[in-house]
């Protein structure tokens, strides 16, 4: 049992990379950036492909610079060939299917067994130390001047380009970091479970999303940014628990996992909304 | 010192909407002047400001300011030198952040404050409490609050305040109290008049008042379908009565329809 709660705990870590990013581009930037799927599983290619080659570390820094390349590319698609941002962020996801079969040699699938990974004692706790340590930096980096910028740029950009800022460049700074983050949680993924798959990001963008909204849902988090921060991580933890727990109980069988995300994140997005709705008059 | 130099903009070219917004404007303003500008709906005043800081490319033409040719500058670049108000209070903060943090961010106009990953320091935030203090309006124990949760006209303060923090060498207001009620929009007036007096701030304001665009400044424009028909200097704006400007600017557009307030 303790087993089981370990493993959900370590996915929550590791998942939470990717709200943490997607934190930075829905509800900071307030772009829809799809670039997720994508971006996760090259980091994750990446940081096989180093570990294959006995660097692991440098695996996980490639892995999140790789992220932060895609996150690079979508954003040059916006502000440079107005490319709307949802569709910007699709063309790169379809292009970085190719790119990521290309970081593994055309396969769809490594594996890393004998290779030391960075997991060499408790993963848990390193995992735990990684999210706190990449939390307090973001939090800080959001009250600097340039944190308040790209924050501004979600929230008011006339005020921004106003204060002699360019609005743009805050846009493209926002993507890179936040695909930075999922690059990351890609990495570290794939260290964890000793392979990459082609198809690991399927579906991650729509968890991500879910996890964020229960986080928020929970403690409230939209009151501040550092309550908002760590409802990344709250969101992420509920979520493995729970599904960890139809995993072990059967009470739903295997072959419906999917179906039962699906549910899952309908109900965590559209609770908050009843609740609203009940104070409305139509 | 700032010249506008036969500039025109015409949208929508080679189009059934196409619409001539401005048509050879020449425009010489001194430092410290404070010009008013009056006219019709649609006369060409507020895309006079928006090509003044930079939302649009110009037909031809060039604005120079202090002698530096800015014709080509982004808005971005530009807003260093210039600040702008609107009627929209809603248009000149953001809602979510809270009223340090707007401040902290107009603040970053001056070079000093450009280290990007420095955080809003003590003494800024003294000075900020200090510059929120003149505004008269206890917002200086609120520096914590979401602007979203102030009212239009004490947002409107603060984005005066933010405009004029690290002083643009020239301010547009564009009738920056027309969406306020006639305390709160007399006392902002008030605020702007003392806030570009102390500072020496060149300023350029529309507004729909003829009272008010007699009263205040040093020149008054009156504008007409994208050209400016009418200036009247200092002298003769003193001499002048309501009534008389009145019948100079409907004399001055002739036939145009329009709506006046008192």
């Amino acid at each position: 049992m303790s087993y089981i709660i370990e493993t959900a705990l370590e996915l929550a870590c590791v998942y939470s990379f990717v709200t943490l990013a997607l934190f930075l581009s829905f509800r900071i930037l307030d772009i829809a950036d799809l670039t997720t799927d994508g971006c996760f599983v090259l980091g994750m290619c990446v940081s096989i492909v180093c570990t294959l080659n006995n660097h692991p570390l440098l695996g996980i820094l490639l892995g999140m610079a790789s992220g932060g390349l895609a996150g690079l590319v979508t954003a040059l698609l916006q502000t440079k060939l107005g490319v709307p941002s949802i569709l910007a962020g699709i063309i790169t996801n379809t292009a970085l299917y190719t790119i990521n079969l290309m970081v593994m040699g055309f396969s769809s699938n490594i594996s890393i067994l004998r290779n030391k990974t960075i997991f060499n004692g408790n993963k848990l706790i390193l995992l735990i130390l990684i999210v706190i340590v990449v939390m307090i930096l973001l939090r800080y980096f959001l009250s600097t001047r340039l944190g308040l910028s790209i924050r501004a740029t979600g929230d008011n950009i006339d005020m921004v380009a106003a204060s002699s800022i360019n609005p743009k460049a805050c846009i493209l700074i926002g993507l890179v970091m936040s695909n930075m983050l999922t690059g990351l949680g890609g990495a570290l993924a794939g260290q964890l479970q000793k392979s990459a798959d082609i198809n690991a990001g399927n579906g991650i963008v729509t968890i991500g999303l879910a996890t964020l909204i229960i986080g928020e849902t929970l403690i409230n988090g939209k009151k501040s940014i550092t309550r908002n921060i760590i409802a990344c991580l709250i969101g992420n933890i509920i979520y493995r628990l729970v599904y960890a727990f139809i995993l072990q109980t059967h009470i739903i069988p295997i072959e419906c996992l999917k179906l039962m995300t699906a549910l899952i994140i309908t109900l965590a997005i559209a609770l908050p909304y009843l609740k609203d709705r009940k104070k409305a008059l139509c | 010192m700032l010249k506008i130099d036969n500039i025109s903009k015409t949208f929508s070219i080679g189009t059934v909407n196409e619409k001539l917004a401005l048509s050879d404007i020449n425009l010489d303003v001194n430092t410290g002047d404070f010009i008013t500008i009056i006219g019709s709906n649609g006369a060409g005043k507020s895309t006079l400001f928006n090509l003044i800081s930079g939302d649009f490319k110009l037909d031809n033409g060039s604005i120079i300011l202090d002698g530096v040719d800015i014709t080509k500058r982004c808005d971005y670049q530009r807003s260093k030198y210039i600040g702008r108000l609107f009627q929209d209070p809603l248009r000149g903060t953001a809602p979510h952040m809270t009223i340090k943090e707007n401040l902290a961010l107009a603040y970053m106009r001056a070079d000093k404050n450009k280290k990007i990953f420095s955080c809003i320091s003590k003494k800024d935030e003294e000075f900020f409490k200090e510059e929120l203090k003149k505004l008269d309006l206890n917002l200086e124990d609120r520096m914590d609050t979401k602007v979203g949760l102030l009212s239009g006209g004490q947002r409107q303060a603060l984005t005066l305040l933010m405009a004029t923090i690290v002083p643009p060498k020239v301010l547009l207001l564009d009738e920056h109290t027309a969406a306020l009620d006639p305390i709160m929009a007399e006392k902002i007036m008030d605020l702007t008049e003392r806030i570009v007096k102390e500072n020496r701030i060149t300023c350029l304001m529309i507004t729909h008042n003829l009272k008010m665009a007699l009263a205040t400044g040093n020149r008054t424009l009156i504008m007409n379908k994208g050209r400016i028909i009418k200036e009247l200097d200092e002298t003769t704006k003193k001499n002048m009565n309501l009534n008389e400007l009145l019948s100079v600017f409907k004399e001055s557009l002739n036939d145009d329809r329009l709506i006046l307030e008192e």
